[in-house]
């Protein structure tokens, strides 16, 4: 019999200890997707006079630093942000930190903490932060838009945190009154190291996404192709925001009782046709992707990426900006 | 080759073939040394299957110029759409994101972390069946699908 998996720890908000950061000098290093929330979090628990961080962006992107001075943050270019930070929180995209790190590597001073919200520059070794530096990692599992709203409804969020080194004998107590102030203990949070946190979330974008994807493209085409109307093929996909919900109640009552809730037609229905689906080629294909992203070969691509400036990027643009079929139902139903 | 079994006229297909060819002809003053290059090292050939017209076209790519060798059986990376879709992204008429959202391109066999040089060849060689298909036609509009 094969032993119980040995789960990593899980943090609430009783593990944290906000006062930790009392007067702390906070840097939010970019402020985009999770910039803007993570800073207005923070903001909203640290910035009153109990705990009195300050919080100041870090930003050299026009628009990004225009959008946190509208919030009445102070902003100062990166070097210099993290020069005044107890705590750096580094939100630059995973592909563009390895060439700021140096810059604001050098700026840290010793003692100070330097968070990754994702582990993917660490984990491939493509920066290294300053010795005498705690490196921590606490990587939200939600996108910026859900971060802010949830901590502002009082749900929170899940989230991986780790300490890659704790200079400072410091480091948890630091990383939990973070991630307890950012709003992410409410609902609790991981433990997990930076390569387990880039390994599984680069695993399931590539290896599970993209089926998906495929899978509600081919079911509207075909569908399509038979005559069956776009719009209610939307709503049976995801417009209706069924299929939200059953993902909802996925992780609300679990996976496999969530199927009997259905109805008997859809469990039987949907039972059948998973045993005609190659499992075989699905999983040699996900064994694969998994294989090049363990390697480096996915990181090393999406370097090469950004050092060429992006020319895949317009492609990207043209699938997902394109004026189609889907799209105009969207439209079409938002206008009804 | 193509064979009267697509249905369409042998004098058609021809047609087709021929614009191919010059296709390849333009796309090799099209791209540059070092995009051959790199194109031959990321993917040596790409064969081209547009099985409305039975046609495929395999492309080889080795560092002086593209040229056309032999379809293979068991091709190790395949792209195939319709000879329309090839058309209507030619002419503007859809893009060829769009005719992938809709599931009218299937690739096969390729490495996605090599999409670079495979994007890289697909504005200059639309380009070029463009104009080879203005050529071939001798027509001075677009081709009505």
């Amino acid at each position: 019999m094969n032993a119980p998996p040995r789960h990593p720890r899980l943090f609430r908000d009783r593990d944290a200890d906000i006062g930790a950061l009392r007067g702390k000098s906070i840097a939010i290093l970019g402020y985009g997707l999770l910039g803007q929330p993570l800073a207005l979090n923070l903001r909203d628990s640290l910035g009153g006079a109990a705990i009195g961080c300050s919080i100041i962006v870090g930003s050299e992107d026009d628009a990004s630093s225009e959008k946190a001075r509208a919030d009445g943050f102070e902003v100062l270019p990166l070097a210099d942000a993290a020069a005044r930070a107890d705590i750096a929180l580094m939100l630059l995209p995973d592909e563009v930190q390895p060439e700021r790190m140096p810059a604001i590597g050098a700026r840290l001073r010793p003692g100070s903490t330097l968070l990754f919200a994702s582990g993917y520059a660490l984990a491939y070794g493509l920066v290294t932060p300053p010795d005498g530096v705690d490196v921590v990692l606490f990587a939200p599992r939600m996108g910026g838009e859900a971060i802010r709203q949830r901590s502002v409804d009082g749900r929170g969020y899940m989230a991986y945190l780790g300490v890659e080194r704790d200079s400072s004998s410091e480091a948890w107590p630091r990383l939990l009154a973070l991630a307890s102030a950012a709003g992410s203990l409410k609902h609790g949070a991981l433990e997990m190291t930076a390569r387990q946190e880039v390994l599984l979330d680069l695993y399931v974008e590539q290896a599970f996404g993209p089926w998906l994807g495929a899978a509600i493209l081919s079911a509207f085409h075909v569908g399509m192709e038979a005559g069956l109307p776009p719009l209610g093929l939307l709503m049976e996909l995801y417009l209706s925001g069924e299929m939200s919900e059953t993902f909802a109640q996925m992780a609300r009552d679990g996976f496999l009782p969530s199927t009997l809730t259905h109805g008997y037609a859809a469990a039987f229905g949907g039972m059948t046709r998973s045993l005609s689906i190659d499992r075989e080629q699905m999983g040699d294909q996900m064994r694969g992707i998994l294989k090049e992203i363990e390697s480096g070969a996915f990181a090393d691509a999406l370097q090469d990426e950004h050092r060429s400036g992006y020319p895949c990027r317009p492609f990207l643009d043209t699938v997902v900006g394109d004026d189609d079929i889907i799209s105009r139902t969207e439209q079409d139903y938002r206008q009804m | 080759m193509p064979t009267p079994a697509s249905g369409l006229p042998t004098s058609e297909l021809d047609a087709f073939t021929a614009i191919l060819g010059r296709m390849i002809s333009i796309l090799n003053g099209k791209l540059s040394s070092t995009q051959r290059q790199k194109l031959a090292g990321a993917m040596p050939s790409i064969q081209w299957e547009f099985p409305d017209v039975d046609t495929k076209l395999c492309l080889a790519a080795g560092p002086d110029a593209l040229c056309v060798a032999a379809p293979l059986d068991q091709p190790p990376f395949v792209v195939r759409m319709q000879r329309s879709t090839l058309e209507d992204a030619a002419f503007a008429r859809r893009s060829l994101g769009a005719a992938f959202l809709a599931g009218r391109i299937h690739v096969r066999g390729m490495n996605p972390l090599r999409l670079r040089e495979f994007i890289m060849l697909v504005d200059p060689l639309l380009e070029s069946y463009r104009e080879a298909y203005l050529e071939c036609s001798a027509a001075p509009s677009a081709p009505v699908s």
